[in-house]
């Protein structure tokens, strides 16, 4: 593309270049654990740029019906503009449904050919799906430009470097010689997930001042609001 | 006038570009359209989506990329292998990455590059597959089904995607292996190897590689070659697949863990 | 970085390409045909972006083979180059300019052999022998020298197998193996492919 880089001799004091940079990055830590029959997901709530916290109780959780809860973070405009529109599909779905929920794993591909579409001028997020179908506890996870993946329990966001170690330890039992029998109930999957975010705020500066915990079962959503430090 | 006009194809992206809207309907317009992916506000998205990124150090948006994958024909069919490590940056997102795709009973295909970029293409590809087994009541051939995804791949040249794939299945009667990439290449051959590792599969690929292989001897040149491949590469690891693929469908062969699969290798070196 | 060379005769035109199908550093493939079959006197040996060798040269020979079908005769060798020419020059002004070197080459029972040179930028020039490629460098030098107006067919694949044996001992680039095509009056044979064991003798 042509610039005015192209053209040295025109650059000269007054010559204005202007530009635009449509990406931010607003932090915040995502988790989810998918059981047998239930899933869990958490957000820390602090929502900052740069060294400034621009608020300390902001929700990175989106329910989206009845078995699914939608965790986004990054650049918080993106996360926005995408849930509200995924929102807005949803809603759709059950509409021309005759009130039928869609599913989680139809909510899981939308996702990704939602992002998929913006390619080219992607959505600066992390995202994270958690949910139940037909009994089961699922967890997809994401890139930013869609590509999805299940598993059964993934951090992201800004210390999912941090968060996603302690989760291959606790819940993958990844590379042990002798592994642990411990069943993973709704209990410890929710106390799991709150010490990640006491260990993230503790040595993330994007992380902290509380989580919010969405625990889905059959018999729906189940929120929890925990603290934490607010330095 | 180019070959779009003749088959009625798709438009390239660089029409898309002239008439960027920015609605709702044009961000997603690929959730009707498939084949269409909404056009960026700036022109040239290659170098112009790196500057965005270049202009800012705390943005930085690493999708999912680097692999190892290997294919080749053998007497007995084709022998498909592959890593499963997805990695962003340093970070290593994923250690369980399906890089075969099964798009029906008789075809097989590898991931390579941009996870994203091949499994959306991937399962674009599926649907054609599907729609041409419909109209035309017989199944697609490889070489068809090569050809439109280079079609596709080929009207987004130059715009960013990146993929390297090894396609694999039944045609006309016997077994084949095509290369495609973001490039707009696609071309049949006997050995392929893509991706971050390739250089050091097809060391090992080369060297024991021969028409008359058995079935396992074949199995295990894969797998073998894959396995010093995540040994040496710091951007493939994880499960190492193996796929056999005949005339009349394909098979999972085998899924091993790379650390299992050093520990065997060593203590067959100490014997 | 791949061969193509051809040589025009009184009565035929020899095109010989080399096998090779770079990927980065890499061989991808050592038995890539860059000599296209167009029809039963037409020949277009291609190189370039490996994506858009292909997409072109089938388009063209596409387009040759619907305008046989319309009007129930062929193009001549020296149409289908201007055809060529014209589509790539065309492209040339777009935002999708095909990165292609060709050679087209065609014997007409009337015009004789036609052999022409085209590159991306569509120039365009009828020779009697020409090159594309880092080894096409080497290889002026040795057609000046043996080329000349009666050369025999045995003569010029002689002449191919100095030229592939030159590229062999200097370029840095390995091209171990050349496919040779010649196109006359009997139609397109494939010759002997020169490989790099077979110049040894």
């Amino acid at each position: 593309m042509l610039g005015i880089n192209q053209f040295p001799e025109y650059q000269v004091p007054g010559a204005v270049q202007h530009q635009f940079n449509p990406y931010e990055n607003n932090g915040g830590s995502i988790v989810a654990i998918a059981g047998d029959n239930f899933a869990v997901i958490g957000a820390d709530t602090r929502l900052s740029a740069g060294y400034n916290i621009f608020t300390r109780n902001h929700s990175k959780l989106f329910q989206l019906t009845s078995s699914a809860v939608l965790a986004s973070c990054g650049n918080w405009c993106d996360s926005d503009t995408l849930t509200s529109i995924l929102q807005t599909r949803v809603r759709q779905y059950s509409d021309t449904h005759e009130n039928k929920e869609i599913s989680l794993n139809a909510i899981a591909q939308l996702l990704s050919t939602m992002m998929y579409g913006r390619r080219f001028f992607p959505y600066y997020v992390s995202n994270i799906l958690a949910g139940i179908y037909e009994g089961k506890g699922y967890v997809y996870s994401y890139d930013p430009i869609g590509h999805c993946e299940r598993h059964t329990y993934r951090a992201g966001g800004s210390s999912s470097a941090l968060l996603q170690p302690i989760l291959d330890n606790q819940i993958g039992l990844k590379n042990m010689e002798e592994k642990p029998t411990i069943p993973l109930t709704v209990d410890r999957a929710v106390k799991l997930v709150t010490d990640t975010f006491i260990s993230a705020a503790e040595r993330d500066i994007y992380t902290g001042d509380g989580v919010k915990i969405s625990i889905i079962t059959e018999n729906g959503v189940e929120e929890r609001q925990i603290p934490l430090r607010k330095d | 006038m180019a070959l779009n006009d003749i088959l009625k194809h798709m438009p390239s992206v660089g029409d898309m570009l002239s008439d960027y809207k920015s609605t709702e309907e044009m961000d997603f317009i690929n959730l009707s359209q498939n084949k269409v992916l909404s056009a960026p506000p700036y022109s040239n998205p290659v170098e112009n989506l790196a500057k965005l990124h270049e202009n800012n150090d705390n943005i930085k948006i690493n999708f999912d990329h680097g692999t190892t994958t290997l294919g080749f024909i053998y007497q007995g069919g084709v022998v498909l292998a592959v890593d499963s490590r997805a990695t962003g940056g340093q970070y290593i997102g994923s250690q369980s990455v399906r890089k075969v795709v099964e798009i029906n009973d008789l075809l097989l295909g590898t991931l390579a590059g941009g996870a994203a970029d091949c499994t959306y293409w991937y399962r674009v590809l599926t649907s054609e597959c599907r729609l041409y087994e419909l109209r035309n009541k017989k199944k697609i051939s490889l070489a068809a089904a090569t050809k439109i995804m280079n079609n596709i791949i080929y009207s987004y040249k130059n715009s960013g995607l990146s993929m390297g794939m090894i396609l694999a299945g039944g045609d006309m009667n016997q077994v084949s292996l095509y290369y495609l990439d973001s490039d707009g290449t696609r071309t049949m051959g006997k050995v392929f190897s893509v991706g971050s590792g390739s250089i050091f599969a097809y060391g090992v690929l080369d060297s024991g590689y021969k028409w008359e292989l058995t079935d396992e001897q074949a199995y295990e040149l894969g797998r073998r070659s894959i396995y010093h491949a995540t040994h040496r590469d710091a951007y493939s690891g994880g499960t190492v697949r193996v796929y056999h693929v005949k005339k009349d469908g394909w098979n999972l062969i085998s899924e091993e863990d790379c650390l299992d699969l050093h520990r065997r290798y060593e203590a067959e070196k100490k014997k | 970085m791949e061969t193509i060379i051809g040589i025009k005769g009184k009565d035929f035109v020899m095109l010989a390409a080399d096998s090779t199908h770079p990927h980065s550093i890499m061989v991808l493939k050592d038995d890539e045909n860059k000599i296209h079959k167009i029809s039963d006197s037409l020949l277009i040996a291609a190189t370039g972006d490996q994506g858009d060798t292909v997409q072109f040269v089938e388009y063209i020979s596409k387009n040759i083979l619907l305008y046989k079908m319309r009007n129930g005769y062929e193009l001549g060798p020296k149409a289908a180059a201007y055809f060529t020419r014209k589509n790539l020059a065309d492209y040339l002004r777009t935002r999708y300019a095909y990165q292609v070197w060709l050679l087209v080459a065609g014997y007409d029972k009337k015009e004789g052999p036609q052999l022409t040179f085209i590159d991306y930028l569509a120039n365009t020039l009828s020779v009697n022998h020409g090159a594309h490629g880092y080894g096409g460098m080497f290889c002026g030098s040795i057609f000046d020298q043996y080329h000349y107006e009666n050369i025999t067919q045995d003569e010029a694949y002689e002449v191919m197998r100095k030229c592939a044996r030159e590229i062999q001992k200097r370029l840095i680039i390995s091209q171990q193996k050349f496919h040779v095509t010649v196109v006359d009056a009997n139609g397109v044979r494939r010759l002997d492919d020169i490989t790099a064991e077979n110049l040894k003798n």
